[in-house]
């Protein structure tokens, strides 16, 4: 990505001028030096992530530079995200799922999972739907959920006669695809853009919106969606059918490795830290934190595996986010953005159903032509400081930009689903078509999940 | 199955004493939550937890979480109902031994509801009227600090005006213009019965929004001597635009149109653009709260064994310009008041 962008010279120059038309077209409006730097140096970060010219966490650093340099706030402040809950609750969960992943327990659950399935379509694709979900909480990469689903759909693929892979193919891949993607959203640890937009929520919410409380008050909208995957892709792919009994893969029954028990007491550990944080009261990113710190004292993850398995381009663009986010409320400029979109605020209050629908048809447009990470930090920066100041729920509108940006009608849309044909290619070749507008179909019943939960938000006081 | 070497079993027990002394400080530790009815933002709330911050400091063995509930920037009934229900589920998940409430609506929406509760000790401050619609008088583990507004110093501030002008009036008018917020109609009663002699109270009225509060101090100033104003954050803008007018608007207009002085009934009228205020001051309710919360943890007392307290002291803000655009004279101790609390404008 980084070399394509480097071949875009009108993209560079635009990236050159364009901080310093903002500067000084700004300062007249009445900004204040800091202000205006700081909108001039967000501007350019923008422009950097929508040309694609360098990797994504990189404009952030950059920004975060710039900022510091310039003197537009103190140090602390820009460097806050560094030190905040979300980056702390990001890397501990990241480190869990490297401890998963590399641990063997994935591998040991695939073979168990094709030794039982019973031998038609349907228990295929809900075992692999249900895999991906399975891992949602607590592998919070998607591309690593995507590596524990992809050999399973191999090996069942593997296993059906030509003529109901030709028919079933495509709803198997659309079942291993969207079980690790479809639900990430319902849950504070099911994906990285997760852990941005909790680090953008104000301290109060984030407080509100812990591990428990968030997939509780996601709740009905992951019901909805769940009973509507199930019955859009079976009158949708209409691929039932019996699987010839293959026969009994290789499986020698081994007693769990020490890695493998690590990593079970780890995920239980979390779970159990969570459940009773009513008793404890310790913050959930210090139980998750210290999970690891344990983890990684019982040897869990090697030194390497540690560099290497855990995200750390997206942490440093989180932290970077965060930081960003903390300078914009430092300088007031969210009381400045709410003055120009008050409209916006006054649309969240007055007419909910219509900022959903404005914002589902704005994500559907936006997402054509801006990579995902990339639009749910614009939209969440815009909005969720207007959400504040407006007296609306900051949780549901990033949760909406997250349940909405996530939809990729083409590959192209997103990497991991590019990397996920990638390594299942040699198995199945889905339908494009019929997955596009399957796609299509599923973004009609987010909206439908959101509309129908608007009374449950209600009754629980998020709206 | 091998055995576990020493040094493994050493390193297991090193993990577990470690993390077994950390539940057990966090479990034990107790806990103080301070609710404030408003957000950061607002003079008041700010100021009433720079009180609280003096005494809290040296709190190094309680754990302190604030919660603001946001309801002077939005006060329509929806969410004030979803501000009371996120307020509770946070006493709920912190479950704190003293919850030190502030202002009315924190009363209203959250602490009231936990009257009685078994190992929960409610602190009120910044009760404008009676305590008793919160069912506090009378109850096991409420104490706390009213804030009254400090009408004495009010009168003394007109009557030093009126001293200092060239033909003083012996019974100068006052008349008090508030906005329909529920803790400023709270208040009203007391203003009402307030001995204002030698001052003639020319009565108080009550602002719709922001144009009907235009229309008062044009009508009505021209009427009476001096304005007193409280409040007027929850002015809407318009009978038919909900949105809340800027506080620093109306204010700015208030002292630029108004025929007659105006005198503020809290200290932050004058950061607003006021030319002088007078108001219960915000640094006494927070540590008077914060050292009754104190007390409780301490000394392991119930709360009821401490005596609900009347506010004692207030703070005055000037502002110079304004003053001088108006060719008032005070005695120079309201200025050097004002300029040792560090709410003195020029």
């Amino acid at each position: 990505m980084a070399a394509d962008g480097r071949g875009r010279p009108g993209c560079w120059v635009l990236a050159t001028l364009a901080p310093f038309a903002l500067y000084f077209g700004l300062r007249p409006l009445g900004l204040d030096d800091a202000q205006a730097q700081f909108i001039a140096t967000a501007g350019l970060m923008v422009l950097l992530w929508m040309c694609a010219l360098v990797p994504d966490f990189i404009p952030a650093l950059l920004g975060l530079l710039i900022l510091a340099l310039f003197g537009v706030a103190p140090e602390s402040v820009i460097l806050s995200g560094f030190a905040s809950p979300g980056f702390v609750l990001a890397l501990s969960v990241m480190g869990l799922g490297a401890v998963v992943s590399t641990s063997g327990l994935t591998r040991r659950y695939a073979r168990f999972l094709l030794r039982h399935l019973p031998p038609n379509t349907f228990a295929h694709q809900a075992a692999l739907f249900f895999t991906g979900l399975l891992f949602i909480p607590v592998v919070p990469t998607i591309t690593g959920r995507a590596v524990i689903v992809a050999p399973i759909l191999n090996d069942l693929a593997a296993r059906w006669d030509p003529a109901t892979r030709a028919r079933a193919q495509t709803a198997l891949y659309a079942s291993g695809l969207h079980g690790f993607n479809f639900l990430s959203p319902l849950f504070l640890t099911g994906a990285p853009a997760n852990f941005m937009i909790y680090g953008l929520l104000p301290a109060q919410e984030q407080d509100a919106f812990q591990f428990v409380f968030w997939a509780f008050a996601a709740s009905v909208v992951g019901l909805v969606l769940l009973a509507a995957w199930f019955l859009v892709a079976a009158l949708w792919f209409r691929a039932f059918a019996r699987v010839e009994q293959a026969p009994e893969t290789e499986f020698e029954a081994s007693p769990l490795s020490s890695r493998e028990w690590l990593a079970l007491a780890g995920i239980l550990a979390l779970a159990l830290g969570i459940a009773t944080s009513q008793w404890h009261k310790i913050d959930i990113e210090m139980v998750a934190f210290a999970v690891l710190l344990v983890l990684l004292l019982c040897g869990a993850l090697s030194r390497e595996d540690f560099v290497k398995r855990i995200d750390w381009a997206f942490l440093f663009l989180l932290g970077s986010m965060i930081g960003l986010l903390t300078t914009l409320g430092h300088l007031r400029l969210d009381q400045a953005l709410m003055a120009r979109l008050g409209w916006l605020g006054h649309y969240m209050r007055s007419d909910f159903p219509l900022f959903v629908a404005i914002l589902a048809g704005a994500m559907l447009v936006v997402r054509q032509f801006i990579p995902l990470n990339s639009a749910i930090l614009i939209f969440a920066a815009a909005l969720i400081p207007v959400a504040d100041q407006a007296g609306v729920s900051t949780w549901l509108v990033g949760f909406l930009i997250l349940l909405l940006a996530e939809t990729a009608l083409f590959p192209y849309q997103s990497p991991y689903i590019l990397y996920f044909r990638n390594i299942t290619r040699r198995s199945v070749q889905p339908d494009e078509r019929r997955l596009t507008l399957f796609q299509a179909i599923l973004f009609g019943a987010k909206l439908l999940a959101v509309y129908a939960s608007i009374p449950f938000w209600k009754h629980i006081g998020v709206l | 199955m091998r055995r576990p070497s020493a040094a493994t079993l050493l390193s297991y027990t090193f993990i577990a004493v470690l993390l077994g002394t950390a539940l057990f400080v966090n479990v034990t530790k107790p806990r103080v939550m301070i609710l404030q009815s408003y957000d950061p933002g607002y003079p008041w709330t700010r100021e009433i937890d720079v009180g609280i911050r003096r005494v809290s400091q040296d709190w190094s063995s309680y754990a302190l979480s604030w919660y603001y509930m946001d309801t002077k920037r939005h006060n329509d009934p929806d969410w004030l109902r979803r501000a009371g229900i996120l307020a509770r589920r946070a006493i709920d998940k912190l479950d704190p031994q003293v919850l030190i409430a502030v202002d009315d609506t924190a009363q209203r929406l959250a602490a009231s509801h936990y009257v009685d509760r078994p190992g929960l000790a409610i602190v009120f401050a910044g009760v404008n009227g009676s305590a008793a619609p919160y069912g506090y008088p009378g109850a096991a583990n409420v104490t706390g600090i009213f804030e009254h507004k400090p009408l004495q110093a009010i009168k003394e501030i007109a009557l030093a005006f009126e001293a200092r002008r060239p033909r003083p009036k012996p019974h100068p008018r006052i008349l008090y213009i508030l906005d329909p917020s529920p803790s400023l109609r709270a208040d009203r009663p007391y203003i009402e019965a307030f001995d204002w002699t030698p001052l003639e109270f020319a009565g108080s009225v009550v602002a719709k929004d922001f144009p009907d509060w235009q229309r008062l101090v044009r009508e009505r100033g021209p009427r009476v001597d001096y304005l007193v104003v409280a409040n007027y954050r929850k002015l809407p803008r318009g009978p038919q635009d909900p949105r809340l007018a800027d506080p620093k608007r109306v204010m700015a207009w208030t002292e630029a149109e108004s025929p007659v002085p105006v005198i503020g009934a809290n200290v932050f009228n004058v950061e607003d653009g006021a030319m002088i205020s007078v108001g219960a001051s915000p640094y006494e309710q927070g540590e008077v709260a914060a050292h009754m919360a104190q007390r409780i943890l301490r000394e392991g007392i119930p709360a009821s064994a401490i005596p609900f307290r009347i506010n004692r002291q207030y703070v005055v803000a000037l502002r110079r310009s304004a003053l001088r655009r108006r060719g008032l004279r005070l005695p120079s101790v309201y200025e050097a008041f004002s300029r040792a609390t560090a709410t003195y404008l020029e």
